[in-house]
C-alpha cells in the first residue's frame, strides 16, 4: 500500500517538485525500501533516456520548403501538401459544403416554389404548422441537390466581399474610437508600420495591440506592484496620510498639423501655461530647392508637465492638430518609493545609534571603527535619498513626446472620401442582409411547403441508418 | 551563429526573408525532433515542423520578447503538435500488433540521427536504442507523449507545462508521473532493447 503511494511521488521527487514534508517522507521510505529505490533507478533511466535522446535531423531542403511556403502565404493557408492544411481544407470544406447546400436548396426551392409545384396546394395555415418541425429535418434532406451546385447564388460571394470591405474600413477605425481618439477611419494609413510581407493579418492585430497596453498598463501595474512588497503595504497602513500613488507617466502623440509654426508656438505656450518645460526638441525641413508647395516640415519635442495636469495638457494638444497616434504608459513605483522611504528611516535609526556609540568610544581605534561604519550608513542613506528624489521628480512631471508632422490640408479631405467608401459598403452590407433575409423568408416558406415530402424522406433515411447500424454492430468482434 | 536571435527577429520584422531563413536553419533540427518524437514518422513530422515554422512566421509581429525566442518557438511547436493531436485523435492510436510506420525500418533514417558517440559500434548501438525508444513512444497515448516531450525534450518547467496545457500544477505532476510510469513499464518490458543496466534486470526478475 505504502509503496504504491510513494511510487506515485517518485516522478515529482525526481524533478524536485515535492514540498518539504513529502520529500522527507519519500526519502525516509527510500532508505528502507529496496524495491522503491529500484523503481526510482528505472525512472531515472527512462527520463535520462528521453532527455539524452538524439536530435533528429530535419530532412535535406527543409528550410527551403518552409521558405517556399512562407513566400506564398496562400499556399501556407490552403496547404497543398501540408497535413494541417488539409485539416483546414477539411474543416472549412465542410462548412462551405453545408453553406453551398443550403444556398442551393433555397434557390432551387424558390424556383420550384414560384412555379407553384408545392406551395400553391397548401393553405397558409398548414404552412405555419409545418414550419417549425421541418426547418430541422429539412437540411440533410436537401443535400444531394446541393452537392453539385458550386455557388448557384451569385449573391453569396458578393456579400462576403462587401462584408470584408466593411471589416477593412471598420476594423482599425473602430479601434481608434475605442481608444477615444478624435481621428476618423480615414487616417488609418498613418498607423500602418513597415510590415513583414505576407502577414497583413498579424500586422493589423499588432497595430491594435500597440495601442492597447498604454491604456491597460496603468491599472495593471498598480494592482500588481501595490500588493507585491509587504513592506510597502505595512507602510501604507502606518502613515495613512502619506499614501499617495507614485506613478511615472509618459506618453507619445503624433499630431498632424497644417500650419507648422503656429502649432509649434501653440504647444510651447501651452507648456508654459501648465508650468512645464521642453526637455528637448528636434526639427527637420525639406531639403533646399524643394518647391514651396511640396515643402514638408516635421519636428519632435519632449515636454514635461506636472503629472496631475497631464490629461488637461493632452486636451490642449489636441486643439493644435489632428492626433493620429497616441500611446500612454504609466509605471507604478509606489511600492518601491515607500519601501525606500522605510529603508531610509531604518538606516537613519542606525546612524543615531552609531552616534550614541561614538560618544561612548574610549580610544582612537574604537572611534575609527565606529566612524567607518557611520560613513557606510550615511552613504546608503544618500543613495536612497537620491533614488527617492528621482522617483519623486519623475512622478511629479509626466513626459510627453510630441511628434509634429506638417500635412497639406488635402490629406484631411481624404477623411470624407474614406467615409464614403465606408458608407457605401455599409449600405451594400445592409442591402445584402435584407436580400438575404428575404431569401431566408422565402426559404422557410418553401421548407414548410416541402414538409410532407421531407417527413417521408426523413423516416426512410432514419430506417436505413438504423438498419445499417444494426447490421454493422451484429457480427461479433466487428470493431 | 554570429547574429543573435534578437537581431534576426528584428530583421525579420522588416520583411527580411533571409533573416527568417537563418532562424529556420538554426532551429529546424530542434523543431523537427519534437515533431518527429511526437508523430513517429518522417512525413508527418515534416509537415508538422513546417507548419510550426509557418505559424512562427505569421505570428512574428506578436512576439514581444517576454520569453526567449526558443521558448516561444517550442511553445508554438507544442501547440501545433497538440492541435494536430486533437484533429487526428482517432487516427493516432497505434495498436501493439501494428505499430504503424517505423522510423528505423528503412535505411533513410540512419543518416538522420545525430549521435555524440564516436566508435562505429557505439553509434550503431545508440541508433538502435533511439529506434527502440521511438517505437516505445509510438505506443503511448498522444497526451502522455506530449507531456513527456514537453518535459524531457523541450525542458519546460512544471509551471510552463501547466500554463500551456491550461491545467493545474497538480495535474501536471500526476499526468507526468503516469506518462513516465507508462514509458518505464514499456522500457522495462523490453529491457534488453535498451541496454538497461544489469542490476536493474536482475532486480526486475524479483519484482
Amino acid at each position: 500500500m505504502r509503496c504504491q503511494e510513494i511510487r506515485e511521488l517518485l516522478s515529482p521527487y525526481y524533478d524536485n517538485m515535492l514540498d518539504e514534508t513529502q520529500r522527507i517522507r519519500v526519502e525516509q521510505h527510500l532508505q528502507g525500501c529496496e524495491q522503491c529505490r529500484q523503481e526510482l533507478e528505472e525512472l531515472k533511466f527512462v527520463i535520462e533516456l528521453m532527455q539524452g535522446s538524439a536530435e533528429v535531423l530535419a530532412p535535406e531542403g527543409f528550410s527551403r520548403k518552409v521558405m517556399a511556403r512562407v513566400a506564398s502565404p496562400s499556399a501556407a493557408e490552403v496547404g497543398a501538401n501540408g497535413s494541417a492544411g488539409q485539416g483546414w481544407l477539411r474543416r472549412w470544406g465542410r462548412v462551405a459544403a453545408v453553406a453551398a447546400m443550403l444556398v442551393a436548396a433555397v434557390v432551387i426551392g424558390i424556383e420550384v416554389n414560384e412555379k407553384g409545384y408545392f406551395a400553391s396546394n397548401l393553405s397558409p395555415l398548414s404552412v405555419q404548422k409545418a414550419d417549425k418541425s421541418q426547418s430541422q429535418v429539412g437540411m440533410p434532406e436537401v443535400s444531394p441537390a446541393g452537392d453539385e451546385g458550386d455557388n448557384p447564388a451569385g449573391k453569396v460571394p458578393a456579400m462576403l466581399k462587401e462584408a470584408k470591405n466593411k471589416m477593412a474600413t471598420d476594423g482599425p477605425g473602430g479601434h481608434i474610437a475605442s481608444n477615444s481618439m478624435p481621428a476618423g477611419p480615414g487616417v488609418q494609413y498613418d498607423m500602418a508600420q513597415p510590415s513583414v510581407a505576407g502577414a497583413p493579418q498579424a500586422l493589423g492585430s499588432s497595430a491594435q495591440e500597440r495601442l492597447m497596453p498604454g491604456e491597460a498598463r496603468g491599472p495593471m501595474a498598480s494592482g500588481g506592484m501595490g500588493s507585491k512588497t509587504e513592506g510597502g503595504k505595512e507602510l501604507q497602513r502606518k502613515d495613512n496620510a502619506a499614501v499617495e500613488r507614485k506613478l511615472i507617466t509618459n506618453g507619445r502623440v503624433q499630431v498632424e498639423v497644417t500650419d507648422f509654426d503656429s502649432a509649434y508656438s501653440g504647444i510651447i505656450k501651452t507648456v508654459e501655461k501648465f508650468r512645464g518645460y521642453v526637455e528637448n526638441s528636434t526639427f527637420s525641413n525639406s531639403p533646399q530647392g524643394t518647391p514651396p508647395e511640396e515643402q514638408y516640415r516635421s519636428g519632435r519635442l519632449t515636454v514635461r508637465v506636472p503629472a496631475g495636469q497631464f490629461n488637461a495638457f493632452l486636451e490642449e494638444i489636441k486643439k493644435v492638430g489632428t492626433v493620429v497616434f497616441r500611446e500612454m504608459r504609466s509605471q507604478d513605483v509606489s511600492a518601491e518609493f515607500y519601501d525606500t522611504q522605510a529603508r531610509i528611516r531604518n538606516w537613519k535609526q542606525q546612524e543615531a545609534r552609531l552616534l550614541e556609540i561614538l560618544k561612548q568610544a574610549k580610544n582612537v581605534d574604537e572611534i575609527l571603527r565606529v566612524e567607518g561604519e557611520l560613513q557606510r550608513v550615511r552613504q546608503e542613506v544618500e543613495i536612497m535619498e537620491g533614488r527617492i528624489k528621482t522617483m519623486g521628480n519623475l512622478s511629479e512631471m509626466a513626459a510627453l513626446e510630441v511628434e509634429l508632422t506638417q500635412v497639406k490640408s488635402k490629406k484631411v479631405i481624404q477623411v470624407p472620401e474614406g467615409k464614403n467608401v465606408f458608407q457605401r459598403s455599409a449600405e451594400a452590407f445592409i442591402g445584402t442582409v435584407n436580400d438575404l433575409l428575404a431569401l431566408l423568408e422565402k426559404s422557410v416558406v418553401f421548407l414548410g411547403g416541402l414538409a410532407p415530402v421531407l417527413i417521408v424522406l426523413a423516416v426512410a433515411v432514419g430506417l436505413f441508418l438504423t438498419f445499417r447500424h444494426r447490421k454493422r454492430g451484429n457480427p461479433p468482434g466487428g470493431e | 551563429m554570429l547574429i543573435s536571435d534578437d537581431d534576426l527577429l528584428s530583421q525579420c520584422r522588416t520583411g527580411d526573408r533571409d533573416a527568417f531563413q537563418a532562424l529556420v536553419e538554426k532551429y529546424q533540427h530542434k523543431v523537427y525532433t519534437i515533431a518527429y518524437r511526437f508523430v513517429g514518422n518522417e512525413a508527418d513530422a515534416n509537415d508538422l515542423a513546417q507548419e510550426a515554422f509557418i505559424k512562427v512566421y505569421q505570428k512574428l509581429s506578436t512576439f514581444r520578447g517576454e520569453s526567449s525566442f526558443l521558448t516561444w518557438l517550442y511553445h508554438i511547436t507544442a501547440n501545433t503538435c497538440r492541435d494536430e493531436l486533437r484533429k487526428r485523435q482517432n487516427k493516432w492510436t497505434v495498436s501493439l500488433d501494428n505499430p504503424g510506420p517505423q522510423p528505423g525500418d528503412g535505411t533513410a533514417r540512419v543518416e538522420g540521427v545525430r549521435s555524440t558517440m564516436a566508435g562505429p559500434e557505439e553509434v550503431a548501438v545508440a541508433r538502435e536504442v533511439q529506434r527502440n525508444l521511438q517505437r516505445v513512444l509510438n505506443q503511448l497515448p498522444a497526451e502522455q507523449k506530449l507531456i513527456l516531450i514537453m518535459r524531457e525534450i523541450q525542458g519546460f518547467s512544471y509551471e510552463e507545462i501547466a500554463q500551456q496545457l491550461e491545467c493545474s500544477l497538480g495535474t501536471v505532476k500526476s499526468r507526468l508521473s503516469r506518462a513516465r510510469a507508462a514509458l518505464k513499464d514499456l522500457v522495462v518490458a523490453n529491457a534488453e532493447l535498451f541496454g538497461l543496466p544489469g542490476q536493474v534486470n536482475a532486480l526486475k526478475g524479483r519484482g
